[in-house]
């Protein structure tokens, strides 16, 4: 099979069928099972390649994995030490992996703490795959025994890995995790949805985007803690400095947090560091005011509660779906829209009805 | 993004077709890591390979470039990746490889199947399959060919499947 001129340097196709056995030896090697108890001590002993496997079992699609991943979290849930939990979140290119491998190598280096990062990146519609780079930028962190980096695709529209970051979050806890970084994708609906995640909520910015501070951000910005202007570097420190004077004005019109927290900007650079360490102390401080008010467990319990509200909301969703009368007639429903026959809005009061009606009959 | 590119369309469709049935059952897509190791900044071509398997469904998980063995099986591993696709263009693979799967072997994960591609002699692929590589992907591979290479060899190594 091998060629007489034995170089790489021109066209060498692979081999057109590899050697069976070659294939057999792999096959053998066929993933081990793991039980509920070797996931639970695994995770509780800090196994990084358990944890790795326990995250890959909550985010599966299989029915049959759901009960084993629930019952993983349960326990989990009750056996998370303490812990800071920080989003963040920013225009694409913002810079938010590079600060957070930054602001990583300042708790890791100087502050002799460990951190779990959940990175989450979009999945494309079209062909359900998905581009993980986030951890490209992270280098020396992911290289570093001290850190947990977990790239997640966020897969689907129903923000499915939303809830399943959350539960990625306890898991990583329970695995002794002390800081959890939760990075959301570019823009969009995600950023509001990680909020409701975690204790201390950042959004990164560009100087220059002062149209976007004022506008589409909006929504974001009434709830960030912190506002950092990224690439506060070389040439573009003076534009950051003006826009984190500017951003800091538009923090004043916003109301008071019920955390008793006053959000603020500042400048950072993932690239020299600047701005880091008081970075992160503006998320300790916050920690201590809210802890001392007593907002910062009242805010985890808010969370829970809008869990469990979420998580009802996808069942529905789900079961509505797997209804089979709704099942057999959504196709239906659907040409009639498509070929203008009905409204939506009409078709699915139809099928809602369907769903309800037969409902009450059983 | 290559789709476009890939001319054959057939096993193109064939292949994305197998990744729907592959994660279908699994629960999730394929996931494999694009690595690159060493002394070797030739990424151009893994990221031609990252953006046509994510074209065909897989999660790509793109590595920096010059890591260690160490640092490449620490990322496949916390990725939870099936595969990891190692991107070899500066000779290094001879010494990289082996050590790669041993580190996988070490975090026992060594059930995440080794793929070699780049420009790799022929007379090293016999010592490459000996030291555990699951397939060798020269220069002139048509993606989709080898998606579906590795995805059979993936299909028989899962929980449940076939023995």
């Amino acid at each position: 099979v091998i060629d007489a001129n034995p170089t790489a340097l021109h066209v060498c196709p692979a081999l057109p069928s590899q050697p069976a056995s070659v294939w057999d030896i792999r096959a053998k090697k066929r993933r081990e099972t793991r039980s509920r108890a070797q996931f639970i001590d695994g995770i509780l002993s800090g196994d990084r390649a358990i944890l790795a496997q326990a995250i890959t079992l909550i985010e599966s699609s299989r029915a049959a994995d759901r009960e084993l991943a629930e019952q993983i979290v349960e326990v989990c849930l009750s056996s998370s030490g303490p812990s800071l939990r920080v989003g963040i979140t920013g225009v694409p290119g913002a810079g938010k992996s590079s600060l957070i491998e930054t602001l990583g190598r300042h708790l890791i280096d100087e502050l002799d703490q460990n951190l779990a990062v959940l990175a989450i990146d979009p999945s494309s519609r079209l062909s359900g795959g998905s581009i993980l780079g986030d951890k490209t930028r992270m280098g020396s962190l992911a290289s570093s025994g001290k850190a947990f980096i977990r790239p997640s695709p966020s897969r689907g529209s129903f923000g499915g890995v939303a809830q399943h970051t959350r539960e990625a979050i306890l898991l990583c806890e329970a695995a002794g995790y002390r800081n959890i970084l939760v990075e959301t994708v570019g823009v969009g609906q995600s950023e509001t949805a990680v909020h409701d995640m975690v204790d201390f909520f950042g959004l990164v910015l560009l100087a220059g985007a002062g149209d976007e501070l004022q506008g589409i951000k909006r929504g974001v910005m009434e709830l960030a803690d912190v506002v950092v202007i990224n690439k506060a570097d070389g040439a573009g420190l003076p534009a950051a400095e003006t826009t984190v004077a500017e951003a800091n004005h538009a923090l004043h019109f916003f109301p008071g947090s019920p955390s008793g927290w006053a959000p603020r900007a500042m400048a950072c650079s993932a690239h020299t560091g600047r701005g880091i360490p008081e970075l992160w102390n503006c998320a300790l401080e916050h920690a201590a005011i809210s802890r001392a008010n007593g907002w910062f467990d009242r805010n985890r319990c808010e969370q829970r509660r809008r869990w469990l509200r979420a998580s009802v909301e996808q069942g529905l969703g789900q079961l509505f779906l797997a209804h089979p009368l709704v099942h057999a007639r959504k196709e239906a429903f659907e040409a009639d829209v498509v070929a203008g026959r009905t409204t939506p809005f009409r078709a699915a009061r139809a099928l809602l009805e369907i769903y309800t009606g037969s409902g009450r009959n059983r | 993004v290559y789709s476009a590119a890939g001319g054959d369309d057939d096993e193109f469709r064939k292949a994305q077709g197998m990744v729907a049935e592959f994660a279908q059952e699994e629960g999730r897509p394929p996931r494999i890591l694009v690595a690159k190791m060493g002394q070797d900044g030739h990424d151009r071509g893994a990221r031609v390979i990252s953006t046509a398997f994510a074209d065909l469904g897989f999660d790509v998980d793109i590595g920096p470039l010059f890591q260690t063995p160490h640092e490449v099986a620490q990322f496949a591993v916390e990725s939870d990746v099936h595969i990891v696709g190692v991107s070899s263009l500066a000779a290094g693979h001879k010494t990289l490889v082996p050590q790669l799967i041993e580190e996988l072997r070490r975090f026992r994960r060594d059930d995440i199947l080794v793929v070699v591609g780049g420009v790799i002699p022929p007379q090293d692929y016999e010592f490459l399959y000996q030291s555990g590589v699951a397939a060798i992907f020269g220069t002139g591979t048509p993606i989709p060919a080898a998606a579906q290479q590795i995805l059979h060899a993936l299909s028989r190594s899962l929980v449940g499947g076939p023995s």
